[in-house]
């Protein structure tokens, strides 16, 4: 195994030595961290251990280069992140800015970001859209970082928030409350270190090193079943034949009487958004980088942490339940596809056109969505073609729109 | 990934452009070809006039899994320790035993008329070969009848 694949274990192996429990969350933290500008949001309730994670990452990641916004103390007094603190210059010299400190780190916490206020909110959505500040009027492009942000998703002194904002965070990685063993080893661990958890963390990366491995991580091709995995995992969560995206009814209202009532869309009301899918991409490629392989048992469970904080179900009871029952469905199917055949008649008729294949196709279409999105676009170009009359196809026979496929006609 | 074609289409109005239309093709990426012609090579079909086939590869259940009590009564499988059988493969096969037990009682009933006609066949056959012998011996019988 190469050193940095090594160092990254390493690393896994000194947080685990002072964080108990919620092994998973760990192993997506740094799954998290292998690509650029990479953003992570841990949630959970107060006092389970989200800032300790996030300052354990962020030790062993950055070092002393580090720089943690609280969203319970600094802004909470009402302060803007931006303002220079006038008397510091006046009196000692020293330009004494939270921000500026917090743009230059290659390290970046925030601390409770369900608390941070809507201006400091807007500037470091900005920061991870543009990748670049502004400070003093004055534009400066941030380069490559690391940001690791928590909250309490129950905390009711709470700013709401756009979902735009949420969206810019790759995962979304909940914590468990310690079991009882769990709890016994924490005592060992806090009277080991002295309750310097966060103190003893050594930096196992340099930044430099991070940043070489996540060149790696990007070089990394991934195969075509994976890709495709990936983008049929996240369009199973997108798509509706009446088109909820630009819907003003959303489900369940908008799915009465619709053909696929019982499936995977109609208890989705927000859609993911199309970085889901990239996201999905960069970490199927650190895990192929740091584990040698990404099966699709491997993508479904990311694809938790992908999609919790950025869809919006019909009904919930337990949001990771909820999703978790759904990306079970998910993979039955995915399995369904593969023993109806489905890819492989599509394969064909995206050669040519063959009746055969296109009545088997159209029976696969009525109960797959997405099967029948992709037949829809082949259909148009079969009518310009001369091949197929309009009122044969599956969209004039099921009344179906396909959605994202637009164009302007020509009279 | 994706590629979009743009192809420009301007309309005269005598020596005026005046509009301009955009046709966006959607041309399918590389990696999709790909992901299909990968698939189609994982599960290839045969296409028979109107019919679509494959071979199921390793259809051998796992251990413990319930199996089909149609495959193990028609295809001589080995059934599983759990034997699963869906509505309607029940159906037929209580059609198929109402069916046989209709036939049994036909043929129980059959039996025991055959039985009746056999056990008179054999008692006229018993009182003939009496008559004859007395016959032959000269024996005056036909007196019994008067």
């Amino acid at each position: 195994m190469a050193s940095l694949q090594v160092k990254m274990k390493d690393l896994e192996k000194e947080i685990k030595a002072r964080f108990v429990g919620n092994e998973e969350a760990i192993r997506v933290v740094l799954l998290n961290q292998l690509h650029r500008r990479s953003a992570t949001l841990i949630r959970a309730p107060r006092g389970i251990g989200k800032s300790t994670l996030m300052l354990l990452v962020l030790k062993g990641l950055c070092g002393d280069d580090m720089v943690v916004i609280s969203g319970a103390s600094e802004v909470k007094r009402g302060e803007v992140v931006g303002r220079l603190h006038i008397p510091s210059l006046e009196r000692e010299g020293v330009e004494r800015v939270l921000w500026a400190s917090f743009t230059k780190a290659k390290g970046k916490g925030l601390d409770e970001v369900n608390r941070l206020n809507p201006y400091t909110t807007a500037n470091v959505h900005h920061m991870m859209q543009f990748g670049e500040v502004w400070a003093y009027g004055q534009k400066t492009a941030v380069g490559d970082y690391t940001l690791l942000a928590n909250e309490n998703p129950g905390d009711p002194s709470t700013f709401i928030h756009s979902p735009p904002f949420y969206d810019r965070f790759d995962v979304s990685v909940p914590l468990n409350s310690l079991t009882l063993g769990e709890k016994f080893r924490l005592q060992e661990l806090l009277d080991r270190y002295e309750g310097s958890l966060v103190e003893s963390m050594p930096q196992v990366l340099s930044f430099e090193e991070l940043e070489e491995a996540r060149r790696e991580v990007l070089e990394i091709k991934l195969s075509p079943d994976l890709v495709g995995n990936i983008n049929l995992i996240v369009r199973d969560f997108q798509v509706c034949v009446r088109d909820k995206e630009e819907s003003e009814i959303k489900p369940p209202t908008l799915c009465e009487g619709c053909h696929f009532i019982r499936d995977v869309c109609s208890m989705v009301k927000e859609p993911p958004s199309e970085r889901a899918t990239v996201i999905l991409s960069h970490l199927a490629k650190a895990a192929v980088w740091l584990n040698g392989e990404c099966s699709l048992d491997d993508l479904l469970r990311m694809a938790l942490w992908v999609f919790s904080h950025r869809i919006k179900l019909v009904r919930v009871r337990s949001l990771l339940g909820d999703l978790q029952e759904l990306l079970n469905r998910e993979r039955a199917k995915l399995e369904d596809r593969n023993a109806r055949r489905q890819w492989t008649v599509l394969n064909e008729l995206s050669k040519d056109f063959n009746p055969s294949f296109y009545r088997i196709a159209k029976e696969a279409a009525v109960e797959d969505a997405v099967f029948a999105e992709e037949l829809m676009k082949l259909e148009r170009d079969w009518i310009e073609g001369g091949r197929l009359k309009r009122e044969e196809t599956l969209s004039a026979q099921m009344d179906w729109k396909s959605t994202g496929a637009w164009r302007i006609r020509s009279k | 990934m994706g590629r979009l074609i743009y192809d420009r289409e301007f309309m005269h109005d005598g020596n005026t452009v005046y509009n301009a239309v955009i046709y966006v093709r959607y041309m399918a990426s590389e990696t999709y070809k790909r992901f299909l012609e990968s698939q189609a090579e994982k599960n290839p079909v045969k296409l028979d006039r109107r019919t679509m086939s494959w071979e199921e590869q390793d259809v051998r259940l796992p251990l413990g899994s319930p199996s089909s009590l149609l495959e193990s009564l028609y295809l001589g499988r080995e059934p599983e320790e759990t034997v699963v059988v869906d509505r309607k493969s029940a159906r037929l096969l209580q059609e198929r035993l109402s069916g046989l037990e209709t036939e049994v009682n036909q043929l129980h009933k059959r039996i025991r008329r055959m039985r009746v006609a056999t056990w008179v066949l054999l008692g006229i056959t018993a009182m003939l070969s009496l008559f004859i012998y007395l016959l032959l011996q000269g024996v005056p019988f036909w007196h019994l009848f008067r």
